[in-house]
């Protein structure tokens, strides 16, 4: 017994090495950071039609980009995300190993092991920072793919052969995934100056066919979404999954001294949720006068005939649009759902977003407007059905009597007192 | 293809109008525009006969090739539409309805800005120019040239295309100026003005510019009628001499109690039409804020503004009137107060005709959402106006003809190759201006014109 599972531990350590650290990952991304993958999901809206396909591909790295958001689309589920990302670590690996055994045949197999972990680890690292895209990843499995398959289709071949496939795999491979192609050129060594003059045509000439500067092509389009603070604080977005979901008692568990204005207003609704706090002193607490700061400040700031309304990055657009949806002010909401999308870095749709759009225009009487959002959640993965489920609304709006919160925001919506939100 | 689509069989004939869209139920429409391609909604397949073309499709998008169309346009004056779609199963034939040609073309190029509907934020803006012959886009200024500032509407002078301009705003931005192509980066604010140069218009000499200068404030309403209000709580109007950049000025265009905006130059350059309220307090007092029609003389020989200023129409509230070029009407958008009619579902366009004085309410015209930033074309026979009829959100353009009586015609919406186009699309059309040919210049030109330096104005 102990001889077979030592023959078993010997023949297949790397694959249980691999597995237990794609455990690893899986449960890093399901239990500590859920809510990361959970931003990239709400920073786009993946169709199914030809136009968003054909959008993405008239762009280097287009290809990678569509693949990355389609596999991005799943991230609603935090479950799907933490799946996603285990098996992309084990893809990753499994190609960098086969590619170290190709490139570096004398070397012992257990070093080519222990190196192949870099990449997936380091990419695992990159994951974590919400404002790079899956398309980097994406396009670095590509390009190893290619990268395996031309070591491995030209073994047999001249090194000139080898050198001519690669000139024709290079421009395509860079318009598919962007500039991480060049990392193709290391599999014609002898050769890298023409290869890299010829990917350097590529990125020059690319520049002249796409609206974009030479800098940004030079670096990838969407490979990096700089400025995280865009995206919002790790305790924005740690809230704002909980406050998606409701979940309060959550909630006010997590945050006891929020430093963030939109938390802090999460917890205050919270409160009043839960029925620690009566509605007079929680509208008091969340509409704070203007001159409030430090650990006062709310997202909503009151004037002698105004409100302002402070956010300043995705989550917590999002996290205040929720609040305000919640507080039956669906016009502050549809604003703060509109003005979210506008903070996406590469200016992508939202699905989150347009789904709450339908909310608020259904509630407002916006019944055409409705359908043109719901036409796009049609072509969606995950927002289909409820897509499907709130068409009936548009066309019979009496409906609404079916979903008391709607019907409530209705009510409140049409006593509504006329007030400007700066 | 065609043999593959269904031909309709045991067709049942309805009395009722076709589902289509855009609407392009009994309009008139210019000979030499691009093909009048719509879909039929909720369709399987179709069938449209229009005149002797006929078009068959699977599902319902309706598109003309373009050597037929221009032959089966060219040779109408009135052309027969007969749509027969396939719906649950049946064959439906529809009431007919008609497209009137007239040879009274439009000019062919029309600029416009793409835009989210947003409120304070903005992104991915664009300004194009399309032929509206055709479906050709061309791209003026791209927000990925130009670090995602706010570009605003691009405007020729007299439809003319070697002579136009827009803005780029933020750090380092400017107008820039088209010269025949050649572009100029130029920065009109002064000290003494409020703002940069927020609306603007062409004399018909083109060496001068009116502008207006405002402080514009956007704020969210509890409504969503009015979606967002937004007002100013200051504007001036000057006259930029762009020969010698030069500033001139008047204290009956700059006075301290009153907001005077959206300036545009009669056709013969004598006046200067505007429009202007009295302050009020802002933002609670919004509603008491009413643009009145108004107009002062300006001399071009001497460059000088005139001291009489004439009170032309005072209802409601007035927002960009403009001058056809023949001189004999002015069309002016009209809504219950303020001066940001995109965002009042009220607003209209009106027509006052120079002549007789009389108003016509365009009621063939307006809709129940917002119609509003109109521009003619060089023959006074066509304007194009931004609408928000279809979901009183997204503005798209539309064209209405205005005939030699001076009575005008339903509009139609500019046409799109995909005749779904609009379904999908989350911008609006912003500002359109006519132009007669193609803009000299591209994105490109721009963003290297904002690498200058801008020229100052005293």
């Amino acid at each position: 017994m102990f001889m077979t599972i030592n023959r078993i531990i010997s023949d297949k350590w790397q694959q249980m090495t691999v597995a237990v650290i794609a455990i690893v990952v899986f449960c890093f991304w399901y239990f500590l950071f859920p809510f990361v993958p959970v931003v990239r999901e709400m920073s786009q809206l993946f169709l199914w039609t030809g136009d968003y396909m054909m959008e993405r591909l008239v762009i280097p790295g287009g290809l990678a980009q569509y693949l990355g958001e389609m596999v991005s689309q799943f991230f609603l589920n935090p479950f799907n995300a933490a799946l996603s990302y285990s098996i992309l670590f084990v893809i990753t690996q499994r190609l960098t190993y086969k590619l170290f055994l190709l490139f570096f045949p004398s070397v012992k197999t257990v070093y080519c092991f222990l190196f192949s972990l870099l990449p997936p680890v380091a990419l695992w690292g990159i994951a974590l920072l919400p404002h790079i895209p899956l398309t980097l990843t994406m396009a670095l499995v590509m390009v190893m793919g290619v990268g395996c398959w031309i070591m491995v289709f030209s073994s047999q071949l001249s090194r000139q052969s080898r050198l001519g496939i690669l000139c024709l795999t290079l421009p395509v491979m860079y318009w598919l995934t962007g500039p991480v192609a060049v990392l193709l050129v290391l599999c014609c060594v002898r050769w890298i100056p023409v290869t890299v003059t010829l990917y350097a045509v590529c990125v020059i000439g690319s520049s002249y066919l796409t609206p974009y500067p030479l800098e940004q092509v030079a670096k990838g389009i969407d490979y990096d979404w700089s400025g995280m603070k865009q995206m919002g604080t790790f305790e924005e977005m740690e809230c704002d999954i909980l406050l998606r979901k409701r979940d309060w008692h959550q909630i006010m568990m997590r945050f006891h001294h929020p430093e963030s204005p939109a938390v802090r207003s999460a917890v205050l609704l919270a409160a009043y949720e839960t029925g620690q706090m009566d509605q007079k002193e929680f509208l008091k607490s969340i509409i704070v006068p203007r001159y409030m700061y430090g650990e006062q400040s709310t997202v909503f700031n009151i004037g002698p005939s105004f409100i302002i309304v402070n956010y300043g990055s995705l989550s917590s657009a999002f996290m205040v649009s929720d609040i305000a949806y919640q507080l039956y002010w669906p016009n502050i909401s549809q604003r703060l759902s509109f003005d979210a999308m506008e903070y996406i870095p590469n200016y992508n749709k939202s699905g989150r977003a347009i789904r709450r759009l339908v909310e608020t225009c259904i509630i407002t009487r916006q019944y055409e407007l409705a359908k043109k959002y719901l036409d796009i959640l049609e072509k969606t993965t995950f927002y289909h059905k409820w897509a499907k489920s709130m068409r009936p609304l548009t066309d019979n709006p009496q409906l609404i009597t079916n979903y008391p919160f709607m019907k409530k925001a209705q009510e409140c919506y049409d006593n509504t007192e006329d007030v400007f939100f700066f | 293809m065609v043999a593959c689509t269904p031909t309709p069989h045991d067709v049942k004939q309805s009395g009722q109008e076709a589902e289509i869209y855009p609407d392009y139920k009994d309009v008139t429409i210019p000979v030499n525009i691009a093909p009048m391609n719509f879909v039929v909604r909720g369709a399987e397949a179709v069938e449209v006969k229009a005149g002797n073309l006929t078009v068959r499709n699977r599902g319902g998008n309706v598109e003309f090739g373009m050597g037929e169309w221009r032959k089966l346009i060219e040779g109408s004056d009135t052309i027969e539409v007969e749509v027969t779609a396939l719906k649950d199963g049946q064959w439906t034939a529809y009431k007919r309805f008609h497209w009137f040609v007239v040879k009274d073309s439009v000019d062919s190029y029309l600029s416009y800005r793409l835009i989210e509907p947003g409120y304070s934020v903005w992104s991915r803006l664009q300004i194009k120019q399309r032929c509206v012959e055709n479906f050709e886009e061309y791209t003026l200024g791209d927000y990925n040239l130009q670090e995602n500032r706010c570009m605003n509407c691009h405007t020729p002078s007299s439809q003319n295309p070697k002579l136009s301009m827009m803005y780029v705003r933020g750090k380092n931005g400017g107008a820039i100026l088209n010269e025949n192509g050649q572009l100029r980066k130029l920065d009109i604010k002064t000290p003494d003005m409020v703002q940069s140069s927020t609306y603007f218009q062409f004399a018909p000499s083109g060496r001068y510019i009116v502008f207006s200068s405002n402080v514009v404030v956007p704020a969210v309403q509890g409504l969503a009628q009015k979606r967002l209000e937004v007002y100013d709580t200051a504007s001036d109007i000057y006259v930029a001499d762009l020969k010698n950049n030069k500033i001139i000025r008047s204290q009956l265009l700059c006075s301290p109690d009153q907001l005077e905006t959206f300036p545009t130059f009669s056709p013969d350059g004598k006046y200067i039409y505007y429009c202007t309220s009295q302050k009020v307090e802002l933002p609670q007092d919004y509603k008491r804020l009413k643009y009145a029609l108004a107009r002062i003389p300006f001399d071009e020989s001497t460059g000088t503004i005139g001291i009489e200023v004439d009170t032309l129409f005072t209802a409601r509230s007035v927002c960009h009137p403009r001058i056809s070029p023949d001189g004999e009407r002015l069309l002016f958008s009209i809504q219950d107060y303020g001066t940001f009619p995109i965002w009042h579902k009220e607003a209209d366009l009106w027509m006052l005709n120079l002549k007789t004085g009389m108003v016509d309410t365009l009621k063939v015209v307006n809709s129940d959402m917002s119609d509003t930033y109109h521009s003619w074309s060089s023959n006074s026979r066509w304007f194009v106006f931004a609408s928000k009829r279809d979901d009183g959100l997204y503005g798209k353009p539309y064209y209405c003809y205005i005939d030699r009586n001076g009575k005008a015609h339903k509009p139609f919406c500019l046409p799109q190759q995909d005749a779904t186009f609009y379904d999908n699309c989350l911008k609006s059309f912003n500002a359109p201006e006519i132009a007669k040919g193609r803009i000299p210049f591209d994105a490109v030109d721009v963003a290297k014109t904002m690498e200058l330096t801008a020229e100052p104005f005293e």
